[in-house]
C-alpha cells in the first residue's frame, strides 16, 4: 500500500519532467517549457471540445484562436472554417519582470515596475532578477482563427488571442507590449485588426 | 494604484480590485471636452472621465463606490501607477 502510494506521488512526477526541466504532458506526451501553467497543446484542444462557439462579449461575437499543429489538424477534421496564419516572433516586443520570494510566507511574486522594487531584501529574496520576455514567442508557429460559417463581411468581432503582431503600447521603462486582444472586422477573406480598440498607454474606461 | 496592462484591471496598492477599464467607444482623451484640470467630458456618451494622475487609492475607491460605472483615465507613465503582470 505504502509503495503504491509512493509510486503515485513520486512515480508520476518523475515521468513528467525531462532532464532539461521541461514538462511532459501526462495526457498527450507533448513536451513543453516549465514556464507554461498547463500543457499548451491540450489547452488549444480544449477550445475545440468546448462547445460555446456562439459566445458574445461586449456585444461582439468572439473569434477563437487555436495554436499548434495538433489542434489545427483536429479542427480541420471537425470541418471548421479556419484562417491559418503563421505566428511570427518579433524582437520589437519586450516585457520586463522580476521574481521575488517572500521570506515570511514563501510566496513568489512577480513585479514588472522598477518603482515596485523596494529595498526590502530583509523580506524578499530575488528568485529571478530583472529580465524580459518576448510576448510574441509562442510554443508553435502554427495558428489559426476559427471563423463562424455565418460570419458576414463587415461584421465586427472580438479576437481574444491575436495571431499577427501589433504594438499595443510602450512604456517609459522600456517595455513594448504586444496586442493580444483586439476588436476586428471580417472582410470576407480575413480579419482587419483595429489596433486602437485595445491599445494601451492611455487607458480609458 | 496598480494596473495589469494585459487585462486593464486596476487595483489598489494593497491589491484590492477596483475596476476593469473598458470603453467601447474608443474616444481619445485629447478629443474630449475639457472639464477643469482633472476630468473631461466624452462627446459621444456625455460621461465625465476622471483623470487618475492626481488621485490616490482612497479617492478612486470612493469614486467607484459612489458610481461603479464612472469612467477613469490611467496613463502607464503616471507617477501613482505601478504595473503588475
Amino acid at each position: 500500500m505504502l509503495i503504491k502510494r509512493l509510486l503515485e506521488i513520486f512515480g508520476t512526477n518523475a515521468q513528467s519532467k525531462t532532464k532539461r526541466g521541461e514538462i511532459i504532458c501526462k495526457e498527450c506526451n507533448f513536451i513543453y517549457a516549465n514556464t507554461f501553467d498547463e500543457c499548451p497543446d491540450c489547452k488549444y484542444m480544449k477550445i475545440l471540445t468546448d462547445r460555446s462557439f456562439d459566445e458574445l462579449s461586449e456585444n461582439l461575437r468572439v473569434i477563437r484562436t487555436i495554436r499548434g499543429a495538433r489542434a489545427i489538424k483536429a479542427a480541420k477534421e471537425m470541418g471548421l472554417k479556419l484562417i491559418e496564419l503563421r505566428a511570427e516572433v518579433s524582437d520589437q516586443f519586450k516585457v520586463k519582470y522580476k521574481k521575488k520570494k517572500d521570506k515570511l510566507t514563501g510566496k513568489i511574486i512577480t513585479i514588472g515596475d522598477y518603482r515596485a522594487d523596494h529595498h526590502d531584501s530583509w523580506r524578499y529574496k530575488t528568485v529571478v532578477d530583472w529580465t524580459s520576455r518576448n510576448p510574441s514567442k509562442f510554443f508553435s508557429p502554427f495558428a489559426a482563427y476559427i471563423v463562424p460559417k455565418d460570419l458576414k463581411s463587415g461584421e465586427r468581432v472580438l479576437i481574444n488571442d491575436v495571431i499577427t503582431n501589433h504594438v499595443s503600447g510602450s512604456w517609459n521603462q522600456g517595455d513594448v507590449y504586444r496586442l493580444s486582444k483586439s476588436e476586428a472586422t471580417w472582410n470576407g477573406r480575413g480579419f482587419v485588426i483595429d489596433v486602437g480598440s485595445y491599445a494601451i498607454g492611455d487607458i480609458i474606461g | 494604484m496598480k494596473i495589469k496592462p494585459s487585462t486593464k484591471e486596476i487595483y489598489t496598492d494593497t491589491g484590492k480590485f477596483i475596476k476593469r477599464l473598458h470603453c467601447p467607444i474608443h474616444v481619445k482623451w485629447k478629443a474630449m471636452k475639457k472639464n477643469g484640470n482633472e476630468s473631461r467630458i466624452c462627446f459621444e456618451c456625455n460621461k465625465t472621465i476622471h483623470d487618475t494622475a492626481k488621485l490616490n487609492d482612497t479617492d478612486i475607491v470612493k469614486l467607484i463606490k459612489k458610481d461603479p460605472q464612472a469612467c477613469l483615465r490611467v496613463k502607464l507613465n503616471q507617477d501613482n501607477v505601478k504595473i503588475v503582470h
